[in-house]
């Protein structure tokens, strides 16, 4: 096949078999976007970071990135194309589970993909080290003290700065996927690949290893892929979400909008929808137990009208089974099947009571066609 | 050692416990009664008078120098083939372990018979390295005793290697080239370093193996004499008493290697183990 016209970012089609199962994607970023994997364990999410880093054999296609050849098939009879060697394909990866060298200090570890070169200069605290030692030429300075310099920097960014002199075997596995993170962007990279990267941190400091990994990856103008199985964790990386289940890509949209606009209902079962009614075109209304508006509101969506079976309190909302007995705007109109129950998250003041009447609005529903073999329109029943 | 005191009066309280000492105690005393033995028959009066003749210890530096070059060409032979084994890049892999098993399988003297098909003047590639130069290839030479030497220890050597590398993670190695090694500075940095303690505890076995090869030497290695057959000619020459200074001159020459190596290789495992529970 020919290179890609447009040769920067990453361009990958390709075709992995598995036991079960093929994995296949067609995956196109541009420079500095971010792309979230998002799909259920098995589903073949890190199959696709192997593959772009070049590490499982693809059974078809070619996957270049900034217009180097990082994996390919190999056919017979076909000796031209072969992939740059690892070490020139820019890619940093941090794994599941991490994969630190055990013999090496933390330092060690983070610094060992930039003692040779010199680290990025896009990274900020590569920059702000390099004004620290202006004294030299920039662009000849000698890498071992910015090398050390970057590797503090990144240790204290990743809360781990009087670990330096630690091995990875005393540290804990959220201390471990830190270092990992720190290692992956020491050093100047084309792709950023997270293989649940932050699965062991406390939620607090996911969210600054979040935007360590973002603005890394975005001043050296790098794609980024994230594998997640968290759609929030999902959504605030990156621009656009991928959808992955049985090793395809389901359904690719806007990290702000995919969650509201699931086009199949495996994908929407996928984002959280649990309970699928009968819409008048002859589709399916995916509920969500988020997206439930006490009361009759018009224009909304469907109205429901049940008995509360079961209640407890969520958070700042109360989660509720309510077992339906009417519904509006659906084919339905005579009442839900019998077995319907709705699990919905309510914002009320005080806990419904068990046995009490309720109305709600399921909110804006997405409509998804479903596909062969769906079955069971009448949404889960609850047992 | 240092931790017996503290565990030994647990342990005694316990019928099973009581009973686990004392097997572990006589089946120390069994494998090490030998060497008890060993140390209490000899004389200093028959050692020197045994060691201190001219010559005496040229045996010695014969089986030093056979088994150095041995250990080095399963280094160099070895641990590619093992590297690849245990990663599953060869094709049969079963079949190649099967062959590396063989000769560990296969009488000691029955390899020596089977060897002068090989190095032997009629054999193949024998006769044509007998053409090169007899006096350095072929039957009764110091080639010969390597290549006896190598077929005693080398299986021993191929199999640790192959179970330590197959210890250290592959994702590592492909790290260390994703964060810019070749592949032959990854194996170096990463793999080695990793595998470490597998491989010295392998080198010292086939160490103590290559030194102490007798079986396929008497063969094909009658000339130049090497340590064990020195200790079977003495014995039939001379009998017990003049072959035993020479059994302890091996003991002594072979011993401290495989010792050291095992020594460390056990250290650096409860290392790791101690810094992996926290310590």
């Amino acid at each position: 096949m020919t290179r890609p016209l447009d040769s920067s970012g990453l361009d990958a089609g390709f075709r992995v078999p598995r036991r079960h199962f093929a994995i296949e994607a067609l995956i196109h970023l541009e420079p500095g976007q971010r792309m979230a994997i998002f799909g259920t364990s098995g589903a073949g999410k890190t199959t696709i970071l192997e593959a772009i880093a070049g590490e499982v054999k693809l059974e078809s296609g070619e996957i270049w990135l900034d217009g180097l050849l990082t994996n390919c098939s190999r056919r017979r009879g076909r000796r031209s194309a072969v992939p740059v060697p690892p070490r020139e394909r820019g890619i940093a990866a941090v794994r599941q589970p991490t994969t630190l060298f055990p013999h090496l200090t933390v330092f060690d570890n983070v610094t060992y993909g930039i003692r040779k070169q010199p680290p990025s200069a896009e990274w900020p605290a590569g920059r702000a080290a390099a004004e620290r030692t202006a004294a030299g030429p920039s662009a000849e300075r000698p890498a071992g003290p910015t090398a050390i310099q970057l590797a503090d920097d990144l240790l204290d960014r990743v809360g781990l700065g009087g670990f330096a002199r630690a091995r990875p075997q005393q540290l804990s596995g959220g201390q471990r996927q830190r270092v990992a993170i720190a290692r992956a962007l020491a050093r100047p990279f084309r792709a950023l690949l997270l293989d649940e990267p932050f699965s062991a941190v406390d939620v607090p400091s996911r969210r600054v290893l979040r935007e360590a990994t973002i603005d890394t990856s975005a001043a050296q103008g790098a794609v980024a892929m994230l594998v997640t199985h968290d759609l929030a964790e999902a959504q605030a990386f990156g621009h656009t979400i991928a959808v992955v289940d049985a090793g395809r890509i389901l359904q690719t949209g806007q990290a702000a909008v995919i969650a509201r606009r699931p086009e199949s209902r495996r994908a929407a079962e996928l984002l959280g929808y649990t309970t699928f009614v009968p819409s008048p075109d002859g589709g399916s209304w995916a509920l969500h137990p988020d997206r439930f508006l006490v009361g009759r509101h018009e224009g909304a969506g469907p109205v429901f009208a049940g008995v509360v079976r079961a209640c407890r309190p969520a958070g700042t909302r109360f989660a509720c089974e309510l077992e339906c007995t009417g519904v509006e705007e659906s084919p339905r109109r005579d009442g839900c099947e019998s077995i319907l129950t709705l699990r919905i998250e309510v914002r009320v003041e005080v806990a419904p009571s068990l046995g009490t009447e309720l109305v709600v609005t399921a909110d804006v529903p997405p409509n998804v066609t479903s596909f062969p073999g769906g079955g069971q329109e009448g949404g889960r029943s609850s047992v | 050692m240092i931790a017996l005191p503290s565990r030994l009066p647990r342990l005694l309280g316990t019928v099973a416990g009581v009973a686990s000492v004392l097997i572990a105690v006589i089946v120390w005393l069994v494998l090490l009664g030998p060497f008890a033995a060993l140390l209490a028959q000899i004389s200093p009066h028959a050692i020197r008078a045994t060691l201190g003749a001219p010559g005496a210890l040229d045996p010695l530096w014969t089986s030093l120098e056979a088994s150095a070059v041995a250990l080095v060409s399963m280094i160099l032979l070895g641990t590619p083939l093992s590297y690849l084994l245990a990663r599953g890049r060869l094709p049969a892999p079963r079949l190649v372990e099967a062959g590396v098993i063989l000769p560990l399988l296969m009488p000691p003297l029955v390899i020596g018979l089977l060897l002068i098909f090989v190095i032997g003047r009629t054999g193949f590639p024998g006769a044509a390295l007998s053409d090169i130069n007899p006096n350095v290839f072929g039957v009764n030479t110091f080639f010969a005793l390597v290549v006896a030497e190598f077929y005693e220890a080398a299986p021993y050597y191929v199999l640790s290697a192959t179970a330590a590398f197959a210890t250290v993670d592959a994702r590592l190695e492909t790290d260390a080239q994703l964060l810019g090694d070749r592949p032959a500075a990854a194996f170096a940095k990463v793999t080695i370093p990793l595998a470490a303690p597998g491989l010295a505890a392998g080198l010292a076995i086939s160490w103590a193996r290559a030194m102490a090869a007798f079986g396929a030497v008497l063969i094909v290695a009658y000339n130049p004499a090497g340590l064990p057959l020195q200790i079977d000619t003495s014995f039939i020459e001379n009998g017990l008493s003049g072959s035993m200074p020479y059994a302890l001159l091996l003991v002594v020459a072979a011993l401290p290697l495989p010792l050291l190596a095992f020594l460390w290789a056990a250290r650096a495992r409860a290392r790791s183990a101690s810094t992996a529970a926290g310590l």
